[in-house]
């Protein structure tokens, strides 16, 4: 069969290529967008999941370690620590503080005082004004190991750079929990008590147990809490980026749909042709949506390549930024068709308007 | 074959074509002529069933084509009727060939390229087949057209001034290929012309002026 909707739309070249470019223009705006989710999900989840923390209790109604607040006695780790079943109940600091980087730069951390559970993965044993700092902050800043910051007039040296550990907006630091706990000010206060089980098999009847000795706090299963932490992250971000995303889908429409009803407007004479010589209604509809068809998958390839081309240099020239491309982006695809054949809607009905008899008007 | 039967044609204060009654046999040329604006086109696509009449009836080998439904008139045109314009109307997105290619596709034929290559040979356009008809002659691309027009093997051809373009030399191969496709293979033409060159080719000439036959 002859590819009459792809001659067509290659017929009218400028016009289908500026067309292919901006629909790349914007799949790779969103693409990049959704990578920026994907890898700020990633970031602010990963410590959660990767910590080594089969239970996390926190104040009541906080269930998550980046958006709420908790404070909880130390001395609560003690006590849980002798439910049946609970192998290491160890307490954690957050403290949202400045950082002073030799005088040039002031910036957020978010600081992890630690002790027994809760260290980074590959974290370094931390002797006390020991930190691990994230390493797209360190990059960011261009500090190495060894190099020192300081926090609350305190000089802290830096002794390991830790990965997942980027909320773009917020990097995480770690440190030990007394030094957590001299920042946050209150002594003998934590902001979650994390808790290792003897056996993972009993984690949910370790939880139940700790609840009823803990009846004032939130306990949480390790996987309920890293959900806690997407569900967050979504509710914060996605909203944003699915608007911008929906923004980006009309403009799409409106873009291929305009060009295509012009292209049918210019070949009117065509169309009209392809009606008096016997081409049924279906197959005029099909090549119309098959030109709106081609030039946003053109456009989504393009707009992918040019995405993920730049991404290193992107990370570069931001180092705060981690994208990822998961297989999630992948929806991206039958949307951008459906964004396609929503374009070839005008032309169709523009289309359905062409009388055959105007083959023979001049 | 074809019968118009008191045929009229009305547009909002227009009148185009007023009680046309005529008759056109299997094999026969008949050539439509007058001033611009009697009607002759107007007539001309009710003929080919492109144009529905306001009253009257056009009957193509008995059907009445006022009855089709536009799906049924499509596919009588697909498979009965060939045009040919003055102004050629090929698809300059697609080569000459596939210009011819693509009636027989739609007609569901599987060698339809190789059809389409014996009618261009048949017209003396096989050599340009792979060109687009941006860089053809008018010539070139009237013999291009008529070659679509033959493809399905249609019972009648309707042409709308197709020396109108042309040169005389291409003019005179024009209506030669339409005399062949009358005489040689019974196919019925009906053509709308100006061009006194015709009036020797064909069986009957009929008049208009105002709409109506002379």
């Amino acid at each position: 069969m002859i590819p009459v909707a792809r001659r067509m739309l290659l017929r009218n070249r400028t016009a289908s290529l500026v067309t292919v470019a901006a629909v790349a223009a914007i799949v790779g705006l969103q693409l990049f967008l959704f990578a920026v989710h994907e890898g700020v999900r990633e970031g602010s989840t990963s410590y959660v999941r990767n910590a080594g923390v089969d239970i996390w209790i926190a104040q009541k109604n906080s269930d998550n370690i980046l958006k709420s607040s908790s404070y909880l006695r130390t001395a609560v780790a003690e006590d849980v620590a002798t439910v049946p079943g609970v192998a290491i109940a160890s307490p954690l600091v957050r403290v949202i503080t400045k950082a002073d980087i030799g005088g040039r730069h002031s910036t957020t951390l978010f600081l992890f005082g630690f002790d027994r559970l809760g260290a980074p993965p590959g974290s370094p044993v931390l002797q006390p004004r020991e930190l691990v700092l994230d390493r797209s902050f360190a990059r960011k800043y261009r500090l190495g190991v060894g190099a020192h910051l300081d926090i609350q007039g305190k000089r802290f040296r830096i002794a390991g750079l830790s990965d997942g550990t980027n909320a773009l907006v917020s990097q995480f630091a770690f440190a030990r929990q007394e030094d957590g706990e001299a920042l946050l000010g209150l002594p003998g206060i934590a902001s979650f008590i994390l808790v290792k089980v003897r056996d993972v098999r009993e984690r949910a009847a370790v939880a139940a147990r700790i609840r009823r000795q803990q009846p004032d706090l939130a306990v949480y299963e390790a996987p309920a809490f890293i959900r806690a932490h997407e569900e967050e992250m979504d509710s914060g971000v996605l909203p944003v980026f699915a608007a911008l995303a929906a923004f980006g889908a009309a403009v799409c429409v409106l873009l291929v749909g305009l060009t295509l009803y012009s292209a049918v407007l210019a070949r009117r004479q065509d169309y009209a042709t392809l009606k008096a010589i016997g081409a049924r209604q279906s197959y005029l509809l099909r090549v119309v949506l098959g030109q709106a068809l081609w030039a946003t998958a053109a456009g989504t390839i393009l707009g992918s390549l040019i995405a993920v081309g730049l991404t290193p240099l992107l990370v570069r020239l931001v180092p705060a930024l981690t994208l990822r491309y998961t297989p999630r982006l992948l929806a991206i695809l039958p949307a951008c068709l459906m964004v396609g054949a929503l374009a070839a809607a005008a032309p169709v009905m523009l289309l359905r308007r062409i009388d055959p008899e105007e083959v023979f008007r001049t | 074959m074809i019968a118009a039967e008191h045929v009229t044609k009305e547009y909002p204060f227009v009148r185009a074509v007023h009680d046309v009654t005529l008759r056109v046999e299997r094999g026969e040329i008949v050539l439509i002529i007058g001033p611009n604006g009697s009607g002759k086109t107007t007539l001309l696509s009710m003929l080919a069933g492109l144009l529905r009449p306001t009253r009257g009836a056009v009957r193509f080998e008995g059907k009445e084509l006022a009855r089709m439904t536009d799906r049924e008139l499509a596919a009588f045109r697909l498979r009965s009727i060939g045009f040919v314009y003055q102004t050629f109307r090929l698809l300059d997105a697609l080569s000459a060939r596939e210009n011819v290619q693509l009636v027989l596709e739609l007609a569901g034929h599987d060698d339809a390229r190789r059809m389409a290559d014996e009618l261009l040979e048949r017209v003396g356009a096989r050599d340009i087949a792979d060109r687009s008809p941006r860089v053809l002659s008018g010539g070139e691309k009237q013999r291009v057209a008529i070659a679509r027009a033959l493809a399905n093997g249609p019972a009648a051809i309707f042409a709308d001034e197709p020396t109108g373009s042309l040169d005389s030399a291409a003019g005179a191969a024009a209506i030669g290929l339409l005399r062949d496709a009358a005489r040689r293979d019974g196919r019925t033409v009906v053509i709308v012309s100006h061009d006194a060159r015709i009036a020797p080719h064909a069986d009957r000439i009929l008049d208009m002026a105002d709409g109506a036959l002379a």
